[in-house]
């Protein structure tokens, strides 16, 4: 049962976690989300139905390719959301609903290996059910104290850096997924904090879940993080000065 | 007994077999040389799928029933690199070694299988 709510947790509570950042922005309704969360699911579903095809492909690199694909857009569609907020545009449902689908593509695909696997076998039993219903639970709670805290934070800037923070920590993850099938050289580790807070330990999960703490990550791992972190908001920014700049009439004669 | 590195090439890198049996690694203990990269061939023989983790060596994949994967580690330095079968953790455990020394394989434990040569 212990082990059902450990990777209930692991594979679900980014997408709490999202889900509570995104409705502690002003504009973004609950139902938009939940949409989003169903369609991330039916995609992660059809992923899995032609998982062994997929995984085969690129020398069995096939299902880290479709992560990092996924995650690279969602990237891109964090930015456009960024952009529009910081606009007040009215379209930040749609980027948001987007992006909740991305999230829940790469962390529901894992999930539901392991459910289909051995839910479908005689192990499905009660301690099994109880394990996920606790996993929902915690996931709930901690979901729900992320959404108090970031909601009583009255800047708007403040609020979106809560969620570029946390969508960092999972585009970073693209370098593992590379690393791990040769796609990217293993880069040096620029430090090692295990002996702080460990990775396997239940700050470590936690931290990692929310900012993407690692404790020994790469240099690959703080690039893309770094970039995932700022590029949002530059290029956000950068529309709103084009967006507002005043125009010059008439040429020089 | 420890997994000794196979099929070194000079055109293709070092290559470790780790098979999956009833959600146990064999061997659980695979040794390969510091600063070198290194393939990490998982066979999976149960029926069931392993999803194969490691906080150390920064790694999750998984290894689906009867099939194969392949996990990439390193350049390494020196030290003991765990990893687990996030679906068994009690039972599918090992440790990768890296070592500055590989002149001369560990010692093998008579309990474990020996590794295919290439």
């Amino acid at each position: 049962m212990i082990n059902s709510v450990i990777l209930f947790i692991r594979d679900t509570l980014p997408i709490f976690l999202l889900v509570s950042l995104l409705l502690s922005q002003s504009g973004l309704r609950l139902i938009h989300l939940l949409i989003g969360v169903l369609i991330g699911l039916m995609v992660a579903g059809g992923l899995y139905i032609n998982l062994a095809t997929l995984s085969a492909l690129a020398e069995g690199g096939g299902l880290e390719i479709v992560k990092a694909v996924v995650l690279l857009i969602t990237l891109i569609i964090l930015c456009l959301l960024i952009r529009d907020a910081i606009a007040y545009n009215k379209s930040t449902s749609r980027w948001a609903m987007l992006l909740v689908v991305g999230i829940t593509i790469t962390n529901a695909i894992h999930f539901l290996i392991y459910s289909f696997a051995y839910w479908s076998t005689d192990r499905a039993d009660i301690s099994l059910a109880m394990g996920s219903i606790i996993g929902l639970g915690i996931s709930l709670s901690v979901s729900v104290l992320l959404h108090a805290v970031v909601s009583a934070v009255n800047n708007a800037y403040v609020k979106l850096s809560f969620l570029c923070v946390f969508c960092a920590g999972q585009f970073a993850g693209i370098t593992l997924l590379l690393e791990q099938i040769d796609y990217l050289d293993v880069t040096e580790r620029v430090w090692d904090s295990s002996d702080w807070v460990a990775d396997d330990s239940e700050y470590g999960h936690l931290m990692n879940v929310l900012f993407g703490y690692e404790a020994t990550p790469s240099i690959a791992y703080i690039s893309v993080y770094s970039i995932a972190v700022t590029v949002p908001f530059i290029y956000a920014l950068s529309m709103k000065r084009i967006a507002t700049a005043p125009h010059v009439e008439g040429a020089s004669s | 007994m420890n997994g000794l590195f196979a099929g070194l090439s000079y055109a293709a890198l070092p290559e470790v077999v780790v098979e999956i049996r009833n959600h146990l690694f064999t061997p659980q203990t695979i040794t390969i040389p510091a600063n070198q990269k290194v393939r990490l061939v998982f066979i999976n023989y149960d029926s069931t799928p392993e999803e194969i983790d490691s906080f150390d060596l920064n790694r999750e994949k998984v290894i689906f029933g009867e099939s194969r994967g392949v996990i990439f580690v390193g350049p390494l330095p020196a030290g003991e690199y765990g990893f687990f079968g996030e679906y068994h953790p009690n039972s599918a455990v090992g440790k990768v070694i890296v070592t500055d020394d590989m002149s001369s394989p560990r010692s093998s434990d008579s309990n474990n299988e020996s590794l295919p040569h290439d």
